[in-house]
């Protein structure tokens, strides 16, 4: 079984931070996964991307045309990444950002309004760790509680950041169920 | 019989150089601060390219050859695995001054704790006496045109122990000469108190000495002095220029 | 199992040259090394190694070149066009026979070239390292975790045979992060003998120097020439993927591999019996292992590289003498070849065959 799942946004949305996130929840559950950060000129500025996939056995290449999750952070990623969807697939739109709907009729799309909820838990550089909340409870990408430990073990420890990032990923997971 | 000199055993068989060239007379005065001082077991010479690799077969401690010019990296190289030992290059000014007046410059400003000893000689003499960027205004070499070294093409001999001694972290640069007994016994005692201040305080230091070529000077091996004296000291002032206790 | 932890290739590489006992690092920042140069910064500090960084990759190699004449386990870490800041270097590195470890993180074409992943240094590090002829062990790792494991062996091999070991690698190793299982480190080890510790009076080491006539002379070349013929023998070493009873074989190393892995069992899947070949070694090159595909029912090979002009099915056609027929797919530059690209590739050939 392998998940392959693109993230997409501009620089400061934390985009590297949630795939790097995705990946080390998935190496404490002991899968195979892979982190590729987009490099070239997207990395200063414009569009920022990386690719994640998670795999019970030897995974290929670290980057792929098609894709069964593409999470669009904002429209330029929704416009660059809308046909890279496989058929069938998911593509998840921070609907603070991006309201367009998709004209394919093969996938699925669904919103997130990831930065209102940011902003919810306290401040809008949780971004990240909302959708990270959104996309472990779905369940079929990585287990809820061990991102949930991820996030605390990684990120911010000051007592005021945990509080935040916890609010944030809380916020995001009860979207998930919600959808 | 009591003996009143012997041949420092730093010193091997014969050497190659030319009659009058200043490297051999160098190769002694090093090996004499080494013997005097015991040094001579944790010395680790980088040699650099050119008329100094001629010391090679000549004296009888580690020495490392360098790539052209680079005799200061491999030096720092080696100190940094040889902390407790008594590292120098050898170079020329074509090697230090020239193509690797970088890496000279850049161990400088790191204070590397190793000793540059920098022999110039105003040419490059092992390709035949070609112009070095320390070649004398109006010196004839086979590369300066028949008028000599004219600032209006090459500009003016390079100062390097004027330079390295505006360098914050050298800790002792001096400039010597090698063409009297009196210059040799000065050219002796700043190698060794460059040599101490490596050993004991851990400082970067930079001693130019000018030597003679009399090969690619065009005069005779015993006017050479004369040629230095006239010629060579006017542009190339000796002296100690950057001293722990101040200049 | 031990835990496995999630880092770059990078960071991987690094942390394996420490643990096998790298003891001197020197290196100068570039695109996409730079995290390897920014995790040795500390790393090295927090272990009590030797870390510069150097002001130039002449300097940080020649560095490397002091550090190992003086018997430290030497290493360095660049990319692209500043190799051949450090060709005249490694060239002295083979001819004094000097151990030390240097890694290549390949960037896109010549001149300025560009940042993207690529493997346009293939002759570069293969054909001859620098002036003279001499040759590295050059090695090509497929993932972060052999990346891991070919840094922390490659500086026992460098002891070994006293010689340089090149890991050709790319931005696909070196930047994308897996879980890897690192080796253990390696403590007290011994100072090699024969590096120039401070010795005099008959127990002198000369490195390099010109009275060496044991390296610099016919005899010194034909012990170079040995060495190259034992690697060729002993040393080669390269993975075979689903090649049972392959009829049509790609042959790729390192991104190129990984990238077509995918495409072997798509194939595989449409009932094509494709296999893939991937040379581990780049010198000595898998040249009989080639040679051999002839005989063992094999129909076609295809090549398979992010360089174009194609550098590595030079060697490929060398070791299969027209044997085989042989096919390419190639790329550079912002267009890398997908695996999709491969599966389509190999379906033709598998109609021509």
């Amino acid at each position: 079984m392998e998940k392959t799942i693109l993230i997409g946004g501009f620089g400061g949305q934390g985009v590297q931070t949630l795939g790097k996130l995705l990946a080390y929840t998935a190496n404490e559950e002991e899968k195979r996964v892979t982190f590729a950060p987009a490099y070239g000129g997207e990395m200063r500025g414009g569009t920022s991307n990386c690719t994640v996939i998670i795999s019970d056995s030897q995974i290929g290449s670290p980057t792929r045309q098609m894709l069964d999750i593409v999470v669009a952070m904002n429209v330029e990623s929704f416009q660059k990444f809308e046909a890279r969807v496989k058929p069938g697939g998911l593509l998840i739109c921070n609907s603070s950002l991006v309201t367009q709907k998709t004209a394919r009729t093969d996938i699925t799309q669904l919103f997130l309004p990831a930065n209102a909820l940011a902003e919810e838990a306290g401040s809008d550089k949780t971004l990240n760790v909302v959708m990270l909340g959104f996309l472990s409870a779905r369940g079929d990408l990585v287990g809820r509680s061990a991102a949930e430990a991820v996030v605390a073990e990684k990120l911010g420890k000051k007592e005021k950041f945990r509080a935040m990032n916890e609010k944030a990923f809380a916020l995001g997971a009860a979207q998930a169920v919600a959808v | 019989m009591k003996a009143v000199y012997e041949r420092n055993p730093l010193l091997m068989g014969s050497n190659k150089f030319c009659p009058g060239c200043g490297h051999p007379l160098l190769n002694k005065i090093i090996a004499d601060v080494l013997a005097e001082n015991n040094w001579a077991g944790d010395a680790i010479t980088a040699l650099c390219i050119g008329c100094a690799l001629n010391m090679t077969p000549y004296v009888d401690w580690d020495l490392v050859q360098c790539p052209h010019g680079r005799a200061a990296a491999v030096a720092t190289g080696i100190k940094h695995v040889q902390k407790s030992k008594l590292v120098f290059t050898y170079q020329g000014d074509g090697d230090a001054a020239g193509i690797g007046l970088t890496e000279t410059f850049h161990a400088a400003s790191r204070g590397e704790p190793f000793t540059q000893i920098m022999v110039n000689n105003q040419i490059y003499g092992m390709t035949g006496g070609q112009s070095s960027c320390t070649t004398l205004i109006g010196q004839k070499t086979t590369t300066s045109g028949p008028s000599g070294r004219d600032p209006a093409h090459t500009g003016y001999p390079t100062k390097l122990a004027e330079v390295i001694a505006m360098v914050d972290a050298a800790g002792y640069v001096a400039r010597v000469s090698i063409h009297t007994p009196k210059h040799i016994r000065q050219a002796k005692k700043a190698i060794e108190k460059a040599f101490r201040l490596q050993m004991e305080e851990n400082k970067y230091t930079f001693v130019e000495v000018l030597a003679m070529c009399p090969t690619n000077f065009h005069v005779e091996p015993w006017d050479a002095p004369a040629y230095t004296e006239e010629k060579v000291l006017p542009v190339f002032p000796l002296g100690e220029f950057k001293t722990p206790e101040g200049r | 199992m031990a835990k496995r932890e999630l880092m770059s290739g990078n960071v991987a590489m690094a942390e394996s040259a420490i643990r096998a006992g790298c003891n001197f690092f020197a290196s100068y920042p570039i695109t996409p090394q730079t995290t390897l140069l920014e995790y040795m910064s500390t790393r090295m500090f927090e272990v009590g190694r030797e870390f510069i960084q150097a002001e130039s990759e002449i300097g940080a190699i020649n560095m490397v070149m002091g550090a190992a004449a003086a018997g430290g386990r030497a290493f360095t870490a660049t990319a692209g066009m500043a190799v051949s800041l450090m060709m005249e270097t490694l060239s002295y590195l083979c001819a004094a026979k000097l151990p030390s470890v240097v890694v290549n993180i390949q960037r896109t074409g010549a001149g300025a070239g560009g940042i993207t992943s690529s493997q346009t240094d293939f002759h570069y590090a293969t054909k001859s390292m620098g002036h003279g002829g001499l040759h590295a062990y050059v090695l090509s790792p497929g993932d972060v975790q052999e990346a891991a494991d070919l840094v922390y062996d490659a500086f026992a091999f460098a002891e070994k045979y006293q010689c340089l070991v090149y890991i050709l690698t790319d931005a696909m190793v070196a930047q994308v992060m897996e879980p890897v299982e690192l080796k253990p480190m390696l403590e007290n080890l011994p100072v090699r003998e024969g590096s120039a510790q401070g010795s005099a009076l008959g127990g002198t080491k000369r490195i390099n120097t010109i009275n060496r006539t044991d390296l610099r002379s016919l005899e010194g070349y034909r012990s170079f020439e040995a060495m190259y013929d034992t690697w060729q023998r002993e040393e080669v070493r390269y993975e075979e993927y689903r090649m049972e009873d392959a009829e049509i074989v790609l042959v790729a190393t390192g991104m190129s591999a990984r990238i077509a892995r995918g495409a072997i069992d798509t194939l595989r899947a449409e009932g094509v019996k494709a296999g893939m070949f991937r040379p581990i070694t780049l010198y000595p090159f898998p040249t009989q292992q080639i040679r051999g595909f002839a005989q063992r029912g094999i129909k076609a090979v295809l090549d398979a590289e992010v360089a174009v002009p194609a550098q590595m099915i030079d060697d490929v056609d060398h070791a299969l003498q027209g044997s085989l027929p042989l096919y390419k797919i190639d790329c550079t530059w912002n267009t890398v070849f997908t695996t999709e690209d491969i599966e389509k590739k190999l379906r033709e050939v598998a109609q021509e065959v």
